[in-house]
């Protein structure tokens, strides 16, 4: 059976683009506001795994002020709420 | 003697009835007598013997009396002072048995309250802490305004220290 050259090359191209995304990371950053673009690559400045992966931006009412970045089952907790709680864990334990 | 004025016969008259008399004087009353008079005696000498006898009796059963007396009295006083010794063991006994209970009593009350008391200060501690939060995420969320959040989340970016996560 011959199959039409363009045909397989079109579905060469899709099967390695999609490996390629299969291949990047998804990391979700949510913030009270939509994060900017410039705050993004700020942020990607910082956290390089950043760069090399799938960036989901979204916003979160419950988070007062902060970014809480989630990586799989990883989570970076930089809001006021994870202050809070740090907070309320020293106090539980020293008052 | 007739002259005399003595009749023979009658004297002898008098003097057979006289024997006549004696004989059945000494017969039928004398001996009679004499026989009741000495039974009499002996049964008052056997009497005064019984008498005696029982007096006797009576002394000795006096003493014994007195005898048993004075030993169970004796037997009593040491039967009560034994009894006053045992009781007093057994109050003894019983004091300190409830002195014990009632330190046992205190010292597990003492730990329980000590307990309460703790359980207490935690829940009042974790109150306060609750409180405390709760006032501040509400001030900050009353505080906070969209524009303050973005410059805090701006300041927090800023902030980040360069971190290499491994994939």
């Amino acid at each position: 059976m011959n199959i039409d050259p363009v045909l397989k090359e079109d579905l060469k191209q899709y099967l390695l683009l999609k490996q390629k995304v299969k291949q990047q990371p998804k990391i979700v950053v949510k913030a009270p506001y939509e994060l900017s673009s410039a705050d993004i690559n700020v942020l990607k400045k910082k956290i390089h795994v950043l760069s090399h992966a799938e960036v989901i931006v979204k916003v979160d009412t419950s988070i007062l002020a902060g970014i809480v970045i989630q990586f799989g089952s990883s989570v970076i907790d930089l809001s006021l709420n994870a202050e809070l709680q740090t907070l309320a864990h020293t106090l539980y334990e020293t008052v | 003697m007739e002259n005399l004025g003595i009749d023979i016969k009658l004297i002898v008259a008098q003097i057979m009835s006289f024997a006549i008399f004696y004989v059945v004087f000494s017969k039928f009353i004398a001996t009679p007598l004499t026989k009741y008079l000495k039974a009499q005696k002996e049964q008052e000498e056997l009497k005064e013997k019984l008498a005696l006898e029982l007096e006797e009796r009576n002394a000795t059963l006096e003493k014994k009396d007195k005898t048993m007396d004075r030993e169970r009295k004796k037997a009593l006083e040491k039967a009560l002072i034994q009894g006053k010794a045992d009781a007093e063991v057994v109050r003894r006994e019983l004091v300190e048995g409830a002195k014990k209970e009632a330190e046992e009593i205190v010292k597990k009350a003492h730990v329980q309250m000590e307990d309460e008391r703790a359980n207490m200060y935690k829940e009042m501690r974790q109150k306060i802490v609750d409180v405390s939060i709760m006032m501040v995420d509400k001030a900050l969320n009353e505080y906070l305004t969209p524009d303050a959040k973005k410059s805090v989340t701006q300041h927090i970016i800023s902030r980040v220290p360069e971190t290499k996560i491994e994939n």
